[in-house]
């Protein structure tokens, strides 16, 4: 399956957190990227997300967040069989995601240091022993 | 009156004469395509570098802007992605001619702009997009990320020279 950030999500994506941007990395995440990515799990299939297209730039926080996500609820052996970043315009992109996103991540997903949210979130699915799970995984507090 | 013998002598120098001057004409021509495949390497890499000052210009203009001026949240990452596609462009060409490295200028498309796009009076000015300037602490992480990383064109410019 092919997802054009872009073309599928927004044309202006934001910041990381949803408390200071619309279409921020936690809101593409929560909306979209979890359960398209579960879907495509299930199916065995592979997710490739196409970064080009659009006037908009990202930001380094807007990847980091959705992606780092990513690996921290399916784990980073799992994303990286079964996502596929697609980059020709900025493919310095992909490199930043996987030297630094990717091990930043799955190091946190091995501590137990969850996401920062900054709203509430309906139910997303995490690989809990291999089996996806769909729950409220965070509570929002106003504290976060 | 000419001898046999001394036309065949007289055939013998005109075909020397001719060899040399063939030999002579092949010798010119060779150097000259070699002269003009210098030239025209020459010129390529003289034209590659400008377009490596170029990039080098526009990010030393993007750090004045983020240093100087009070800006926009959306305009100052807009402005990284056309100079980082630009930068891209460039160095595919240059990986391609010389060997240089496409990702030699990461940290100015990537580390730089985290180190612009992940503060808080950045974060405070996205959601309205209103100008902002920069606190005293990430002005100086900029320059100090400036200092450390400009040598990179340099870097650039010896692998265009150094082939």
């Amino acid at each position: 399956m092919t997802f054009n950030i872009h073309q599928d999500y927004s044309e202006d994506t934001g910041i990381r957190h949803s408390k200071y941007s619309e279409t921020s990395g936690e809101d593409f995440y929560h909306d979209k990227l979890n359960e398209i990515f579960y879907g495509c799990y299930t199916r065995n299939e592979v997710l490739e997300l196409v970064l080009d297209g659009g006037d908009d730039g990202y930001t380094p926080s807007f990847l980091d967040e959705s992606i780092g996500n990513l690996v921290y609820d399916f784990t980073l052996d799992v994303v990286k069989t079964m996502l596929h970043i697609v980059s020709d315009w900025e493919p310095y992109w992909i490199d930043e995601i996987e030297k630094k996103t990717y091990p930043k991540w799955e190091e946190r997903r091995r501590k137990g240091e969850q996401a920062t949210i900054t709203k509430s979130h309906g139910a997303w699915y995490r690989l809990i022993n291999g089996v996806p799970e769909k729950r409220v995984w965070i509570v929002y507090t106003e504290e976060q | 009156m000419l001898s046999p013998s001394d036309w065949l002598s007289i055939t013998g120098i005109a075909v020397s004469a001719i060899g040399i001057a063939v030999s002579a004409l092949v010798a010119i021509w060779i150097v000259d395509t070699l002269q003009k495949k210098l030239d025209l390497t020459h010129q390529l890499k003289d034209h590659f570098s400008k377009e490596v000052l170029a990039v080098r210009e526009q990010y030393r203009n993007l750090v004045r802007d983020l240093t100087g001026s009070s800006q926009r949240p959306k305009q100052i990452v807009n402005n990284f992605k056309m100079t980082g596609i630009y930068a891209n462009d460039l160095l595919k060409l240059l990986n391609t001619q010389y060997g240089t490295p496409t990702e030699i200028l990461q940290p100015f498309q990537t580390e730089l702009l985290s180190i612009a796009t992940e503060c808080e009076e950045y974060n405070n000015a996205y959601r309205r997009n209103k100008k902002f300037q920069y606190r005293k602490v990430t002005i100086e992480a900029i320059r100090e990320f400036e200092k450390k990383h400009d040598r990179l064109f340099y870097d650039i410019l010896m692998t265009i020279y150094n082939e």
